[in-house]
């Protein structure tokens, strides 16, 4: 690209935004983890501009594949936490059963 | 053919992005993901991470492939709709985009000093030798306490 990194910087913040309003917005469990890996992809396709918008580097490869590692883990960990609570409370709703006494 | 590749591939993962932000059926969401990953595929692949955008493209392979095969088991998990549907209200989703463009701006446009790291001389091994094991200690010791914290609180396992 000719312009340089602002394009991707600016598709970056939209699906940061995105990602963060459906964390916020939605109670289904699968939508969350949806919404937190929206926001992991807008800060790999920053990684991913700022490294390799001009030439291959090795060293922002390593660390987009860092995040993703981490988002995978989160995407399992998220899961594991949501599947517990289905079992525990028979529902996908998360923000149900919180009660802050 | 570059400008080309960006501006489809941004125009779906953007598209996708703000249809998986509006709608409110998981099957939905996990339709217009799909279609995301896609976009990012793209996008990967002209920011010369080629190989990053293949394994994409196989993540995303995988996930139909288990989609077809577990329809039935998952279908009570994925044929939901959120009840409490919030109104279509475009002023926050515009709000945080800006807040993010504007945090972004500021990292981009600020003069950041080049670090000459020379690798003949620093490693890291200071942070396996040194620094997380002090780390480990820390969170142990900070476990002990809000253990014994808590325990004191509930009245639990203290005798007297």
């Amino acid at each position: 690209m000719s312009e340089g990194i602002n394009f991707y910087i600016f598709v970056s913040a939209i699906v940061f935004a995105a990602g963060l309003y459906v964390l916020l917005s939605s109670k289904n469990s699968i939508r969350i983890i949806t919404g937190i890996t929206m926001m992991f992809s807008a800060s790999l396709i920053n990684i991913a501009a700022i490294a390799g918008v001009d030439a291959f580097n090795a060293e922002g490869q390593i660390l987009l594949y860092l995040v993703s590692f981490i988002c995978l883990l989160n995407i399992a960990g998220g899961i594991l936490l949501f599947t517990l609570h289905q079992k525990k409370f028979s529902t996908q709703n998360i923000r149900e059963n919180i009660s802050i006494e | 053919m570059k400008e080309f590749i960006f501006y489809v591939a941004a125009l779906l993962t953007l598209s996708a992005s703000l249809l998986i932000a509006f709608s409110y059926s998981v099957k939905n969401s996990l339709k217009y993901f799909a279609y995301f990953a896609a976009g990012l595929s793209g996008l990967m692949l002209i920011l010369n991470s080629q190989l990053y955008s293949a394994l994409l493209i196989l993540a995303l392979l995988l996930f139909f492939s288990l989609w077809n095969l577990l329809y039935t088991k998952l279908s009570k998990y994925i044929e939901h709709t959120e009840t409490a549907q919030p109104r279509v209200n475009l002023l926050p989703v515009i709000m945080i985009s800006a807040l993010a463009a504007v945090l972004a701006g500021l990292g981009g446009s600020a003069k950041w000093k080049v670090f000459a790291v020379n690798y003949d001389v620093n490693s890291f091994y200071l942070i396996f030798a040194k620094y997380l094991p002090v780390l480990m200690v820390l969170a142990l010791l900070a476990s002990v306490i809000i253990s014994a914290a808590g325990s004191i609180r509930t009245g639990e396992g203290v005798k007297s």
